[in-house]
Formats: C-alpha cells, sequence, structure tokens
C-alpha cells in the first residue's frame, strides 16, 4: 500500500515538473510549483519525516510562493517563450547528470535498508544516546539544536543574510514606496476572504507558540513556528493590505528582532565559552541533561525571532513596492 | 528485479532533480529559472529523505512500544537546507525585480545585448 | 582563553558582529567598526598560525560533541595559512572600502553593506576551518548570499552589476546543489559527514557511489573556482563590484574554492586503496593549461582594466591547477606558493584599480591616458603588478611561475613547460596594454591628483609584499612545503 502510493505520489511530482517546464504563464507555474512543494511534503511524511514535511510546508510551499507571487507582480506575468538550441543544451546536460547519478545509486543500499551504512554509522547514536544525553524524545529537535547546533546557527546567520541582501536591493536608497491608492485595501468586496481571515490569523498565531514550545516531544521548532508566525502575518497583510502590516510591524522593528534572534542564539554559545567550556556546549548552563534543554530553549528562541521577523520583512519588501517607475 | 524495486525511489527522484536542472539551463526568463532550482533543490531534498528512510520505522520521535525508527541526520541536514533554499530564492527574486527596473526585461535573449561588456557603464536611474 | 578558543571565535567574531553592524546608522562609524572587527579577526589567525606552526592539529568539538557524532573545526597549518589570507584580505580592504564606496552608494545602504562584507568574511573563514563536510556548505552559502548581493552593489555604477549578481547567483546555487548531491552519494556509503572519517570509512564502500558522489563535489567546486568551462560569471562579477568588493572576491573567492580542491583531494577525491579511487590529478593539468592560454589571449582582447585583471586571475587560477595536477609534495607546495603570491599581487592590483576607479570614475582602458602623469604612484603600482603578473625576476611572480616550471621540468613535462613560457609572453602584452594606455597622453591635462591617502597603506604593503616574497622568497617555500608534507603525510 504505501510503496502504491509512493509510487503515485513520485508520478504526480513528475507530471508537474514536466508541466511546469513547459508552462509560459509565471502565475500558473508558480501555483504549480506550490502545488510540487505540497506533494513533495506528503512524501516527506511517507518517509518518515514529519519535521522536514512541517518545514516544506510552511517555508518551501507557502512562504517560497507568496514571495514569488509578489515578485510577479513586478516583473511581468508572461514568458517569452525560447528557442530551440538553449533546450539541446540543457537536455544533453541534464541527461548526462541524470544518467551518472543512475550509475552512482547501482551499488547503492536498497531503499530502506536498515543495514544501509547511512543508517548503522552515526545515527544510531542519536537514537540510542539522545534520551540520556539530551533527555527529549524528538531527536530531530536533539541534533539540529545540539549535536549539529552549529550547522542550525549558520542557517539562521543564513536567514539573515537573505534579509539583509533584500533590504539592501529593494531597501534603504532603494526603496520604491507605495503611493496612496497603489494597494487598496478591499474593504467592499472581499467579504469571505475577509471573514476567514479573520478566523484564521488569530488561530495560526496561537499555533505558532505550540509548535515552538512542544518541538522536544512532536515535530516543531523554532524554524516551523517562525514560519507559521510569520505566514500568519503574511496572510493578514494579504488580506487586509499591505499599509496595515507595515504599520502593525515596522521593519525597523523587525531588523532588530531579527538581529537579536542571531545575536541570541551566538550569545548563548558566548555564554557556555564564558563559562568555560566549548562554544555551544550547554551541559555548561546547568548539569546534564538540564542544561541540554535550557540551550535548547535559548536557541530556538533565537531561531523562532530571526525566522519570524524575516519572513514577514521579506514579504514587506516585495509586496509594498510599486510596480510601475 | 528486486534490484529494480530497492531503487526506483532514487531513479525517479533522479528524474526531478533533472528536470528542475533542465528549467535552470533552458528557460530564459529569470523567475522561471528561479522556480526551476526550486525544484532541483527540493526533489534533492527527496533524494535525502529517501536515504534516511527504514523498513517498518516510526518518526524519530522517541516513545516506548517502538525500538525501530528512521535516521534523523538526513531529516536536520534537509531542514538546514530548505532554508537556505528560501533564501536564495529571495535573493534571486530581488535581483530579477531590480533587473526588471533597470533593463525593462527579464528575458536572457533580450538581457543579453543590453549586458554585453562593450557598452559604456550607465548607472542604474536611482527610483 | 581565547587562545583556547581562537579556533571557532576566528569565525564567529565577524559572523555575530555583523548583525550588528547592520544595525548602525552612521556609514563611518560602521566603517571604522568593520576595520576594527577584520583587524581583530586577523589577530585571531595569526594566534591560530603560531599554534599549528609547528605541526599541531587543533581539532575543536562544537558543543563539545567527540567527532563524527558532533561537527568538529580541525586546524591544520594550511587552514590557519588560508585564515590568515582571508582576515588580512578583508582587513586591508576594510583600509580603504569606505572611501571606494563613496558617491555610488548612498551612505545609508552603507552599513548594511558593510555587514555582508563581514559575512561573507565569516563564510569563507568558516569554510577553511571546519571539518565537516555538510559545514562546509552552510559557511558556503552564508559567503555565497552576501556575495551576490555584494556584487549586485555594483549597481549604483553600472546596471551590469544586476545581471552579473544573478548570473552568479543561478551558477552559484547550482554549484551549492551539485555540492549537497555529493555529500548525499557520499554520506549514503559511508554514513558520517566527518571529512577525516569519510575519508577512511570510503575506503571499503562501493566505487561507484563514491565516484558519482566526488564527481558531484568536484563540479560543484569546478564552478565556484571559475574552472573552465564554468568561468563565464567570474569576469563579470569582478568588473561590475564595487571595487573594493571586488578586490577582496579577487583575493580570496576563487582560493577558497582552490582549497577546497587540495582539502578534498586529502580526505575525498584521492583515498589510498585499491577502490573508491578517484585521481582527479589527471584532469587538472589539461583544464589548468586551456584556462593559461585562454585566459591569457582573452586578457589582451579586453576593453577594461578589471576585466582584464579578471581574465588574467582566470589564466592563474589555471597554472595553479596545472601544478596541483603535477601532483605529490611538490605540487601542492607549488600551488600555495602561487595562490598566496597570486593573492597578493592581484590584491595589489584590483586595490590600484580602485584606487584609479575612485579618482577617474571608470576603468575602461582608454580612459586611462595620461595616469603615468597624473596618478604616478598609482602607475607605478600597476607597473610593479604587471611585472610580477609576467614573471619579472626579483617579484613574487618569478618565485611561484619557477616553482611549476621548474617541477614540470623534472616530470619532463613539456607541454606544461612550454604551456607556461607562452602564457608568459602573452602576459607581456596584456601587460604592456596597460603601460601603454596609461602612458598615451590624455586628451586634457588633468591636475596630479595620486592616490587617496587611504589607498596608500594596502596598496603599498601589497606592492611591498610582491617585491619582498621575490627577494626573500625562503619564508613563503618553507611554509608552502611544510603545509604540503602535513596534507600528504597527514592523509590517513
Amino acid at each position: 500500500m504505501e510503496t502504491l502510493l509512493m509510487i503515485g505520489l513520485l508520478a504526480a511530482l513528475g507530471a508537474l515538473a514536466v508541466t511546469i517546464a513547459f508552462m509560459d504563464d509565471l502565475l500558473v507555474v508558480t501555483m504549480l510549483s506550490g502545488i510540487f512543494s505540497f506533494t513533495c511534503c506528503a512524501i516527506f511524511v511517507l518517509f518518515d519525516a514529519p519535521d522536514v514535511a512541517f518545514t516544506e510546508a510552511c517555508v518551501g510551499a507557502g512562504v517560497s510562493t507568496v514571495l514569488t507571487l509578489a515578485a510577479i507582480r513586478l516583473t511581468g506575468r508572461r514568458e517569452k517563450r525560447v528557442g530551440r538550441r538553449a533546450s539541446a543544451v540543457g537536455l544533453i546536460v541534464s541527461t548526462i547528470c541524470g544518467l551518472a547519478l543512475v550509475y552512482g545509486t547501482l551499488e547503492l543500499p536498497r531503499f530502506g535498508d536498515p543495514l544501509a551504512p547511512a543508517n548503522q554509522h552515526v545515527a544510531p547514536h542519536y537514537l540510542n544516546e539522545s534520551a540520556a544525553e539530551i533527555g527529549i524524545p524528538n531527536v530531530i529537535t536533539s541534533v539540529l539544536g545540539s549535536y549539529r547546533g552549529y550547522d542550525t546557527m549558520g542557517e539562521t546567520v543564513v536567514v539573515f543574510t537573505a534579509a539583509l541582501g533584500v533590504l539592501m536591493l529593494l531597501g534603504g536608497s532603494q526603496a520604491r514606496p507605495l503611493r496612496r491608492g497603489d494597494a487598496p485595501a478591499r474593504a467592499d468586496r472581499d467579504v469571505i476572504l475577509r471573514s476567514i481571515a479573520t478566523l484564521f490569523v488569530p488561530m495560526t498565531l496561537f499555533l505558532a507558540p505550540y509548535v515552538q514550545f512542544h518541538g522536544a516531544y512532536s515535530p516543531g521548532g523554532g524554524f516551523q513556528a517562525g514560519a507559521i508566525f510569520g505566514g500568519a502575518m503574511i496572510l493578514y497583510g494579504l488580506v487586509f493590505g499591505i499599509d496595515r502590516l507595515n504599520k502593525l510591524v515596522p521593519e525597523r522593528v523587525l531588523k532588530v528582532i531579527a538581529a537579536l534572534g542571531v545575536l541570541t542564539y551566538g550569545g548563548t554559545g558566548l555564554v557556555t565559552l564564558a563559562l568555560g567550556h566549548q562554544f555551544l556546549d550547554y551541559d555548561a548552563l546547568s548539569p546534564r541533561p538540564s542544561g541540554q534543554q535550557i540551550g535548547l530553549t535559548a536557541i530556538e528562541f533565537g531561531v523562532f525571532m530571526t525566522v519570524t521577523c524575516v519572513m514577514i520583512l521579506l514579504f514587506q519588501r516585495f509586496a509594498s513596492r510599486r510596480s510601475e517607475p | 528485479m528486486s534490484d529494480l524495486v530497492g531503487l526506483f525511489p532514487y531513479w525517479a527522484v533522479i528524474i526531478l532533480m533533472m528536470t528542475g536542472l533542465y528549467i535552470v539551463i533552458a528557460q530564459g526568463n529569470l523567475v522561471k529559472k528561479l522556480i526551476g532550482l526550486g525544484i532541483f533543490q527540493v526533489s534533492v531534498f527527496v533524494l535525502y529523505i529517501a536515504i534516511g528512510v527504514v523498513d517498518g520505522a516510526t518518526p524519530p520521535i522517541l516513545s516506548p512500544g517502538f525500538n525501530s525508527y528512521s535516521n534523523p541526520l538526513p531529516s536536520v541536514l534537509i531542514l538546514t537546507a530548505i532554508v537556505v533554499g528560501v533564501a536564495t530564492l529571495a535573493v534571486g527574486l530581488a535581483l530579477a525585480v531590480r533587473i526588471r527596473e533597470s533593463f525593462g526585461t527579464i528575458e536572457e535573449e533580450d538581457l543579453l545585448p543590453l549586458t554585453v561588456p562593450e557598452l559604456p557603464p550607465e548607472p542604474e536611474a536611482r527610483p | 582563553m581565547i587562545a583556547q578558543h581562537a579556533a571557532v571565535l576566528v569565525v564567529v567574531l565577524p559572523l555575530l558582529c555583523a548583525p550588528l553592524v547592520a544595525l548602525l546608522r552612521d556609514a563611518r562609524i560602521a566603517g571604522a567598526a568593520v576595520l576594527i572587527i577584520a583587524a581583530l579577526d586577523a589577530a585571531l589567525a595569526t594566534l591560530l598560525l603560531c599554534q599549528t606552526l609547528d605541526g599541531t592539529v587543533i581539532s575543536y568539538a562544537l558543543g563539545n560533541w567527540a567527532p563524527p557524532i558532533g561537527i568538529e573545526y580541525r586546524i591544520d597549518l594550511l587552514a590557519a595559512a588560508m585564515a590568515c589570507l582571508l582576515s588580512y584580505a578583508a582587513t586591508l580592504v576594510a583600509l580603504f572600502l569606505p572611501v571606494s564606496l563613496r558617491g555610488t552608494i548612498a551612505p545609508g545602504d552603507q552599513p548594511r553593506l558593510f555587514a555582508a562584507f563581514l559575512l561573507c568574511l565569516a563564510g569563507l573563514v568558516g569554510i577553511v576551518v571546519t571539518g565537516d563536510i555538510f559545514n562546509v556548505f552552510v559557511f558556503l552559502e552564508i559567503s555565497s548570499l552576501s556575495t551576490y548581493v555584494l556584487i549586485a552593489m555594483g549597481a549604483g555604477a553600472d546596471r551590469r552589476a544586476l545581471t552579473a549578481a544573478f548570473d552568479y547567483l543561478v551558477l552559484g546555487a547550482t554549484g551549492a546543489t551539485f555540492f549537497v548531491i555529493g555529500i548525499a552519494f557520499l554520506y549514503v556509503v559511508t554514513g558520517t559527514l566527518n571529512m577525516a572519517d569519510l575519508g577512511e570509512r570510503m575506503a571499503t564502500a562501493p566505487k561507484r557511489a563514491v565516484i558519482v558522489g566526488s564527481s558531484f563535489i568536484f563540479v560543484g567546486i569546478a564552478l565556484k573556482a571559475a574552472m573552465l568551462p564554468l568561468h563565464r560569471w567570474m569576469p563579470n562579477a569582478y568588473a561590475y563590484a564595487p571595487a573594493g568588493i571586488g578586490t577582496f572576491l579577487a583575493m580570496t573567492a576563487t582560493k577558497v574554492s582552490i582549497y577546497l580542491l587540495i582539502r578534498m583531494s586529502d580526505f575525498v577525491f584521492d583515498t589510498p586503496g585499491e577502490i573508491g579511487r578517484v585521481n582527479f590529478a589527471a584532469l587538472l593539468p589539461p583544464i589548468g593549461l586551456a584556462m593559461l592560454v585562454a585566459g591569457s589571449v582573452i586578457a589582451v582582447t579586453t576593453k577594461d582594466l578589471r576585466r582584464l585583471l579578471a581574465y588574467s586571475s582566470i589564466a592563474n587560477l589555471g597554472l595553479m591547477l596545472v601544478a596541483l595536477g603535477l601532483g605529490g609534495i611538490a605540487g601542492i607546495a607549488a600551488a600555495l606558493v602561487n595562490l598566496f603570491n597570486h593573492a597578493i599581487i592581484k590584491g595589489g592590483m584590483f586595490a590600484t584599480t580602485a584606487a584609479v576607479l575612485h579618482r577617474r570614475g571608470t576603468t575602461r582602458m582608454d580612459a586611462l591616458a595620461g595616469l603615468s602623469r597624473d596618478m604616478p604612484v598609482a602607475f607605478g603600482f600597476l607597473v610593479l603588478g604587471g611585472l610580477a603578473l609576467i614573471g619579472v625576476p626579483l617579484t613574487a611572480g618569478f618565485v611561484s611561475k619557477l616553482l611549476v616550471v621548474k617541477l614540470a621540468f623534472e616530470q619532463a613535462n613539456w607541454l606544461v613547460v612550454g604551456g607556461v613560457m607562452l602564457t608568459s609572453l602573452i602576459t607581456v602584452a596584456y601587460v604592456w596594454r596597460i603601460v601603454e594606455a596609461g602612458m598615451a597622453a590624455p586628451a586634457k591635462t588633468a591636475p596630479r591628483h595620486d592616490l587617496h591617502p587611504a589607498f596608500l597603506l594596502p596598496v603599498g604593503l601589497l606592492g611591498a609584499a610582491t617585491i619582498g616574497l621575490g627577494i626573500w622568497s625562503e619564508p613563503m617555500l618553507t611554509l608552502a612545503g611544510r603545509i604540503a608534507a602535513q596534507m600528504i603525510g597527514g592523509a590517513p
């Protein structure tokens, strides 16, 4: 049954990818790529990776799609068809790469093989020892926040860098603020949308802290919570107008909190240094395993701050830009 | 035959990856290129997660009554990669917006004659 | 305590200072802050170099999780020397970056640009000190994302910076994805991400997966290293980025890719044992020679000084690959001497170009007329750099070229000997073009107005090093020899 489901989902993904390649209406392409992401989420759930599915749904299918739509508003909807020559190059390169990859898989362990080296060498330590070393059931949270916590700090910095980059490209002296009336909020027309949003936005906002603090026990954590919170705010902006969102959470506040998030994460590391331990060794904060949990809570909060603010900030920058020069 | 079943998920994912790569190389529209890049990346995520699957196991959230869990490490790596992907997308889209505003187009073939090195430098118009 | 944690502080210092700098409002304070941070980072890197000079390998377990469970920072002599190169380059560039940005970037935008510069530095240093292959990817992305934006900031002077940045973004992101695919294949057959552990476990892994995995990693790095035929992003990126940023990238970005090749050739590409041996070394001399010749030839035909220098950089990268491909301790040592010397020579030339751009507003060859009279000091440093590029004795360029030729001579590899000799002649041609352009009589006489003082120290230091390392080459040769010996000896 699961195999059939997997084959079906993979086939759907293939059909979506090919359709995307041949469509020239970017609006449709964007929506299809959103569906592509969602279908991948289903596969992630099927493959026992609910945390990844969660994040892909929020970030990949949600925020990415909204950002792309906001950008298309500024760059134009129709794509020009390309010549045949360029396609031939693409076809040759991707065929060669694909065949190389297939060749590489021939001696790989079979799909789902518990004896595969990937499942035998480092991973068992996480599964067998994390209960004692970290003391929380969600092994993914343990690995993400503690065993490979330094990667996660880098990842938070990547998010911050994206916001910095978009602000440099579309903000500051390069901003093109909307004029009065450029983005009218249509109080008279979108009644259904507004009613639903009024219901959904607060519910989603309440979901975020649950996802944040329950990340130790179930799928979730700072990234997911941040993306959910940010997504709810984006929904608010979409429905009630970007002006109201900008007023509710001004850019300068978001900038400060986004930077503070990175500093919270890095600061946790510096505190452990000051206490005479290695960087990000949460055992410095309190004896094992409670120190680990304190550290995880601190860094997850930093991640939440940065991700939430960056998601809102990115949307604001694209959505509150004037499209005509 | 068992090989075919055992490796099929990998091969399907490879086809997806290469479709994404094809869009990146072949399409002339900058936004479409970014969308293709997204498909390429998401397919790689599926490859990673497929690596971590263990037959008959449950997601790696420890609870009494289960003793076989899927591999948590690929999930962690992909959580990182997803965020990297959206960061790249955001910067790429911002660049596409600026290119459209300065050059009036985001089609590669129209941009080519406007960006040849022989042209004199032209500062971007300030908004 | 600082000595004990220098390994991680060298990355974390610029990484965590970047958000603070981004929040500053005053461009001058931000500029000064960047200079101080970069200088402190250089001090930390120097400390690391001192700690590793005797052959010690520093292993720093982040989060105190022993590798391969956790992420390890592993600093040998090579990593420390690279960290020094990166942080010194950042310090020198930070000296003149605020001046060179004046007029093209609004003061209100500058603090954010400085923050991105710090992130770029932190990302690059993070790549060289880490011992974990996925951590390489994360820090590669930090440095890449900030580099894309920094290049695009050149749009204030020339809008083509935007397309240059976009092209680099698409190529860079594709390259990074190839890198990640490669990691997947190596992980699935070894179960580890720690590079030292990976090297050991690869010996018994299925050969095909290792070949494909290493190939994808190789292509990913080749994209970043501007290897032929994947070099197209580089001349545009260097020519349209703000001049200070271009200088920093020329000194560091592709060098880090070459570093990755050397590092991976230790751990990934060339594992001893009967299986899993993928000989990329055989690929490098042909690619390198092609880059050497093509880069030099195109450099002769360019109409812009920065573009000329960028193509010349492609030629020099080719020389490094050739040296690397010749193999053995001597080959790695020759590649490293080339890497460091070229960073110094080209850094000096790009910095001088930035000074010229600052005064004249353009670096087109035909606009250089009268340079020898109006800006004699700048012109002098350009000529000095040019001589070093040719490989004239008593310059650093001579030492590095001689090493490669000598090595090829010993191996009776006449193709390499001939190729290097031939390109030296072509180099004479393009350096002569700079001299000729600078000596030409200007259309109208401008008042003598030499380098802005901010450029004097970096340009002077790099120029002095160009001559100094040519005359007194012993320390550099010893350092490179020791690093190479450690790499070969330390291979599992």
